[in-house]
């Protein structure tokens, strides 16, 4: 294959002035759309969509690739500045953003994540078009079986999520495991503890939810705290805000875990950007050397996660396009896009249609150079936001918090959902629980009851069969061992001392 | 001056009023933005199909008014419908039909259907559905699938999209044609089918046409047989589960719908306003040809009579799944 000449084939395409601007757009609105705490990608994506039909297909798909990219960095902006996750993949960004934000280092959140983004896309973009076919077919070894072994490994990582106290954190994730049984069960169809609420049947919508625990929560807790008049003190020039080289060095480990993880994740079908970041930032945890530090605002806890969502868009494309199955949401309305437009998506759209995969391929490098351009230039605009008073900037949030929940379905139900878990948030901020735990067992739970129960069907040896197929074997295992591990040290270390151990 | 205003806006007013009333009567509607409901989320078929149509209104500029899409999702469509029931005698609101406007009062989830609680104005596509397996699987053809599913009663995998769905049905209606048995196995969405399919977790799958066609062209996946009463125009080399001795007949139909008691003028402009729609180049290359379905365009009588024959086969194949009790 004449690889660069393929790619000078792409760039040829992108990089005519039409194009160019195609990716602008892209990205503006995709950075708006993320920033809107409802109105993910996949909205966004579909919104947009009736706009390209006039257009050439390659026009169109960069803008929505230009578009899937901006969200994912749009998302982080509320997350550090409000604690409100603007979209799912956000959700963890939250924990270490706005603790930064507190301490006066939004800016530096939020350019480590541009530049977490940068690499991450650009990265993801390079695997996308030298490893696709291979990734592919990874990514259809991945059954039920494996998926559900991979959300078990996800699972167990929710102590590292939950702070000082891995009692609080199950119980956490207990009640997430619980409020995602809701819905109807997708294996028989009855409807489960739906109360007869039609807008319960699809299950709880995790996004309202994290709204409220997050964003209107921390209103709630920081309305308590009356002399809390500015949340940001000292100087907003562009040189105060951005990270530093510094940070930069420090944090490089930690993009190209999450690099390596989101993009891992990305491919596999039904797992996704959101799963991706999770991941992203329990390994990040586990393997730093300070983990006592994350939750406090840590900056490796955005970078790696934030690196992560960018590389697991980028390689959702991969099953879209080689293989014509989409891997997520976005996808596939990208994919009903690319339908449209007439193109058949599938093995044999790189020999049919070289020039349109080439110039979207092209086109993923200007949008990462593009959106880090943009963010780093928007970044001390949007720090300037935090200086607005507490007393004028806590309503704001409310108004932001309720407007994201409707716009997320045009439902009033998902609003009174965010209000509940915004009470729920409070509370469980103020006795010491977890609210990442319930959120993390809330997105994977679905997924993991669906891929156990089908691998049950499937299966002719029960639950053995998570033992008997290779990859579901390895992470079921280090599943256990992750949950196993620490109690028998615990009981150990309790023998030694003759005293029952702390909880 | 504020005099002047109000007069000039009140003769204003009666000179459209009149130049509408004068375009002619039958076109009084739509005389006001017209709510297109989609119950189902972004990107799924019926929000491409409602797209669609609205899209060719307007080009065409067939509509006075404007047409406003919005997807009102959850509880496998209950919510969109029921929102289009409790819309009664509105002739603004429509909604894209699936087999659900059919269905859902059988499984309880809707309280009306087609002939109580919603005037149907157009089935404008049929989706066939058919046996898709990969091309490492050992079975060739319709009879190794099933021949394979006799010698091993109960054994064989087949995926489909979510319970007591149409690919639920099919898979039902299959064994009891074939009088086979094999375990049907839900998934999310027709992409995860097919991603199960091509990596060999399953044996087989139900899948429409627009699914399969990536892994066909790349002679990657076979489709064994088609729940049709003909061959396919665009695929006539898949037999039809009836010629190979398997009878049973199974589809998916697309369309438009109102609520009840809909203003009779309306129902004509929007039977009019779909011809024209169903007649267009557009439609039949980017929508009927590209998602590989059967054009159609019945409206009135002959669409009541093909939902009310669907009726039957849903009450008999959801009593059969143990969804509906007798």
């Amino acid at each position: 294959m004449d690889f660069l000449g393929n790619l000078a084939l792409g760039f040829s395409v992108a990089l005519t002035p039409f194009n160019i601007l195609m990716a602008v757009c892209g990205v503006t609105v995709g950075i708006l759309i993320g920033a809107l705490p409802g109105i993910g990608p996949p909205s966004g994506v579909a919104m947009l969509l009736p706009l390209t039909f006039g257009m050439d297909p390659t026009s169109g798909i960069i803008m929505l690739a230009a578009l899937y990219a901006g969200t994912m960095y749009g998302g982080t902006i509320t997350a550090v500045l409000i604690n409100t996750p603007g979209e799912s993949a956000s959700v963890v960004t939250c924990l270490d953003g706005y603790q930064m934000a507190l301490k006066g280092e939004a800016g530096k959140a939020l350019g480590i994540a541009a530049i977490g983004s940068f690499i991450a896309g650009t990265v993801g973009v390079v695997l996308l078009m030298l490893v696709s076919p291979a990734l592919a077919k990874w990514s259809l070894s991945f059954g039920p079986p494996e998926t559900f072994a991979l959300m078990l490994l996800g699972l167990t990582t929710v102590t590292l999520l939950a702070g000082d106290d891995p009692l609080k954190g199950y119980i956490s994730m207990m009640v997430g495991l619980m409020l995602a049984m809701v819905g109807y069960d997708i294996i028989s169809g009855d409807a489960r503890y739906g109360l007869g609420v039609p807008e319960m049947m699809d299950g709880i919508d995790f996004l309202p939810v994290a709204i409220g625990l997050f964003g209107l929560g921390e209103v709630l807790v920081g309305a308590e705290e009356s002399s809390k008049a500015q949340m940001v003190k000292g100087k907003l020039g562009i040189r105060e805000v951005l990270p530093r080289w510094a940070d930069i060095i420090r944090t490089k480990w930690a993009i190209f875990r999450g690099t390596v993880m989101g993009f891992a994740v990305g491919v596999l079908p039904g797992a996704g950007p959101t799963v991706a970041s999770f991941l992203a930032y329990t390994v990040e945890k586990k393997v730093s050397d300070h983990p006592e530090k994350f939750g406090k605002g840590a900056i490796e806890g955005v970078a790696a996660p934030e690196s992560a969502n960018n590389a697991a868009a980028t390689a959702a494309m991969v099953p879209m396009l080689t293989l014509g199955i989409p891997g997520s949401a976005t996808t596939a309305i990208m994919l009903g896009g690319l339908m449209m437009w007439g193109l058949r998506p599938g093995p044999m759209l790189f020999e049919k249609n070289p020039q349109f995969v080439w110039g979207l391929i092209a086109s993923q490098y200007i949008a990462n150079v593009l959106l880090l351009v943009m963010s780093t230039l928007a970044i001390p605009l949007f720090v300037r936001a935090l200086r607005i008073p507490y007393s004028i900037l806590m309503p704001l949030i409310i108004v932001f918090c309720v407007t994201g929940a409707y716009s997320l379905k045009n439902s009033l139900f998902d609003v009174g959902s965010m209000l509940v878990f915004g009470v729920v948030g409070y509370l469980m901020k103020k006795l010491g629980y977890s609210p990442a735990a319930l959120v993390l067992a809330l997105v994977l739970g679905p997924l993991a009851e669906r891929a156990l129960r089908q691998s049950l069907i499937i299966s002719d040896s029960g639950l053995g069969i998570l033992f008997l197929r290779p990859i579901s074997a390895v992470l079921t295992v280090a599943a256990l061992l992750a949950v196993a591990v620490p109690v028998v040290r615990a009981l150990l270390a309790s023998s030694r001392r003759r005293a029952p151990a702390g909880n | 001056m504020s005099k002047l205003r109000l007069l000039s806006a009140s003769v204003a007013s009666v000179a459209l009023l009149l130049a509408s009333a004068g375009t002619a009567f039958s076109q009084a509607y739509p005389n006001k933005t017209v709510e297109v409901v989609v119950p189902y989320a972004p990107g799924g078929g019926t929000d491409n199909l409602m797209r669609m149509i609205t899209g060719i209104i307007d080009e065409n500029k067939w509509s006075p008014q404007p047409m406003n899409v919005n997807n009102r999702a959850g509880g496998s469509g209950a919510i969109g419908f029921n929102y289009l029931i409790n819309k009664k005698g509105d002739s603004h609101v429509v909604a894209g039909a699936t087999p659900m406007i059919v269905s859902g009062k059988i499984e309880g989830r809707l309280p009306g259907n087609h002939r109580d609680a919603m005037t149907i104005l157009m089935i404008v596509a049929i989706d066939e559905l058919m046996l898709s397996v990969r091309n490492e699987s050992p079975y060739k053809t319709i009879d190794d699938f099933v021949k394979a599913a006799r010698a091993r009663p109960g054994q064989l995998t087949v995926g489909g999209t979510a319970t007591n769905t149409e690919d639920h049905i099919f898979s039902y209606l299959f064994q009891q044609a074939a009088k086979i048995q094999f375990k049907y196995v839900p998934f999310n969405s027709g992409g995860e089918v097919t991603a199960a399919l091509m990596g060999g977790h399953i044996d087989a799958a139900v899948e429409n046409p627009n699914e399969i066609v990536a892994q066909i062209e790349a002679k990657k996946a076979t489709n064994l047989a088609v729940a049709a009463r003909k061959r396919l125009a665009d695929a006539p080399e898949v037999p039809t589960f009836a010629e190979k001795g398997y009878e049973f007949y199974w589809e998916q139909m697309r369309g438009v719908v109102g609520p009840a008691n809909m203003d009779p003028a309306a129902v004509k402009w929007w039977q009019d306003t779909l011809k024209k729609v169903v007649a267009t180049e557009k439609w039949k290359i980017q929508y009927i040809k590209r998602n590989l379905l059967t054009p159609t365009d019945w409206t009135g009588a002959e669409a009541n009579k093909y939902l009310d024959s669907l009726h039957g086969k849903y009450e008999q194949a959801l009593i059969g799944l143990g969804a509906v009790k007798k």
